[in-house]
């Protein structure tokens, strides 16, 4: 079951276009890792799947509900916590929640503090909270109608280590309890911990949409680091890409990186360098991750 | 709305915004009938020796109910300043701050929330001036007499209050649409003072808010000169809370650098 499906959304501010087509399939049950550089239009897309915003162009469809044809965000029944959540600073953590709900003080209220550790502060204003603590209230806030679905935008960006941890934590738990978790993030360690999908957004477009399990299998393959005493010209290394057994090639300023199929490709792969005369100063092998997965679509293939 | 009006009077109470206007209102009540019975003969004489100071002190005879619509003309202009930037963010500073955007997603409805500011500000904004004109009513007794009994000025106050809540839906309006506190409270005062300045010179105060302070400084209830300045009043009040509302609906929340 799809908990959200977003097809050719497109968001314009201004002259400028925030998203260009943009297509997402998040299914229930699961934690969904959107990751993107700065900019590329995750917070603009987090907040059309939260009904704040409106698109352009484009289908949305969200917890059951066409985004595109609400009349209040409320209507989606959804938890959302922005990047920056912001509270009465004048009210209790216990207030903000009670406010919140709509209802007197409950037992769920007291769950959500007791669940987010803040039950200890619930009597204390939110101006003197640390940002930690602001973020996990924030989650107790977007928990207050107990929904199925939680769209949490950079949850964890500017919190120190240990607030990471916590937050990490808590979305671990949400998903035991059987929540649709959509979480955004340029922090690509927070997405290998707890996402079972991952979908990559760049320049409001989607790169690619993958199960975390395939892009570790894909990640899997063997990366050559090679740093060449000078520089080698592209049409060598246009010739290298076509060498049996290697995925791709990413240039950076000094060297060069190789995705191959296996390790045994570093056989064919010296033997080209030394066929052409290009002396090297380091080849290392390395296990590829995320965030190689992530400068590679962001650098171009 | 139980929860928004509790939250409303607790920010009303924590923020020191009802202190400021109660103070505010306060000061003026009981400064107006010091100023007319003590300082100002005492000035004027100091300005003016022997027979000249006499016949000014003559002209300074004052009653207490001039005293009281002396106070009643100070609270139309510094009253409306002060009520303009203590409240001016009373809803610019929610789009600004983006203080909104978690009770919306939790469902909370913008009706009740502009209802709750409007009701618990409303309240307390009628009840102050009445308390002040009583203030006012009481002090100037005791220093000129008692002139007139309690309950025309409780229809004035009553009148003031009403006048407030048209400042108010400036407020909650300008706010929306400026998006910022300090702009809203200066183009609720240009609203204010424009509807003043213009129906005073086109003589066309029963059809404007601006007539209701003039039937309170009358001190006279009568339903018939009422009628108009309070219909009136309360049709721009309606039509300022649905554009209110209406922009609201249509606005877009969360997004950066646009608030």
């Amino acid at each position: 079951m799809q908990m959200i499906s977003v097809k050719g959304l497109v968001k314009d501010f201004g002259s400028f276009r925030a998203l260009n087509g943009l297509d997402m399939q998040v299914k229930a049950g699961e934690i969904y890792g959107f990751i993107g550089q700065n900019g590329a239009g995750k917070t603009t897309t987090m907040n059309i799947l939260a009904g704040l915003s409106r698109p352009a162009q484009g289908e949305c469809n969200v917890n059951g509900r066409d985004v595109t044809k609400l009349t209040h965000p409320g209507d989606l029944n959804i938890g959302y916590l922005p990047e920056d959540p912001k509270f009465y600073p004048w009210m209790t953590a216990q207030e903000t929640l009670v406010y919140l709900s709509g209802v007197r003080k409950t037992g769920h209220i007291g769950d959500i503090l007791r669940w987010t550790g803040l039950m200890e502060a619930q009597d204390r204003r939110v101006g003197g909270f640390s940002r930690g603590m602001k973020q996990r209230l924030g989650i107790g806030a977007a928990l207050i109608r107990n929904p199925q679905l939680l769209i949490l935008d950079e949850p964890s960006s500017a919190l120190d280590p240990e607030g990471r941890s916590e937050v990490l934590h808590l979305i671990k738990e949400l998903k035991n309890m059987g929540k649709t978790i959509v979480v955004s993030t340029h922090i690509l360690d927070d997405v290998e911990r707890v996402c079972d999908t991952v979908g990559m957004i760049n320049a409001g477009k989607m790169m690619f949409e993958k199960p975390l399990a395939q892009l570790q299998k894909e990640s899997a393959q063997p990366l050559f680091d090679i740093t060449p005493v000078s520089s080698v010209r592209p049409e060598i290394l246009d010739e290298m890409k076509m060498l049996p057994g290697v995925v791709s090639l990413t240039k950076t300023a000094k060297a060069f990186t190789i995705k191959a199929v296996d390790k045994e490709v570093s056989v064919s792969v010296m033997g080209f360098l030394a066929e052409h005369g290009i002396v090297i100063e380091s080849f290392s092998l390395r296990k590829a991750r995320l965030e190689d997965l992530f400068l590679q679509e962001v650098n171009g293939k | 709305m139980r929860g928004e009006i509790i939250k409303e009077l607790r920010y009303a109470v924590r923020s020191g915004r009802l202190l400021i206007l109660f103070a505010s209102f306060l000061f003026f009540a009981l400064l107006t009938p010091v100023m007319l019975k003590v300082v100002l003969p005492m000035v004027l004489s100091g300005q003016l020796a022997g027979e000249a100071a006499q016949g000014i002190g003559g002209l300074t005879d004052m009653t207490q109910l001039d005293c009281i619509r002396n106070y009643m003309d100070d609270v139309l202009q510094i009253g409306t300043i002060i009520i303009a930037f203590t409240l001016c963010g009373l809803t610019a500073s929610e789009i600004r701050d983006h203080t909104w955007v978690l009770p919306i997603c939790a469902g909370k409805r913008f009706g009740r929330m502009l209802g709750a500011k409007l009701l618990v500000f409303g309240t307390l904004m009628t009840v102050i001036p009445v308390l002040a004109l009583l203030a006012d009513y009481g002090y100037s007794g005791l220093l000129f007499g008692f002139e007139i009994g309690v309950l025309p000025i409780l229809y004035g106050g009553v009148l003031q209050g009403i006048y407030v809540l048209f400042l108010l839906s400036c407020l909650i309006m300008w706010g929306v649409l400026m998006k910022r506190p300090i702009p809203a409270g200066f183009m609720t005062l240009a609203t204010a003072f424009g509807i003043h300045f213009v129906s005073s010179l086109l003589n066309i105060q029963s059809w404007t808010p601006s007539g209701l302070l003039a039937q309170a400084q009358k001190l006279t209830p009568s339903l018939a000169s009422l009628l108009l300045p309070l219909s009136v009043t309360i049709v721009v009040m309606v039509f300022m809370i649905t554009l209110t509302l209406s922009r609201l609906r249509r606005m877009e929340w969360n997004v950066r650098g646009t608030h």
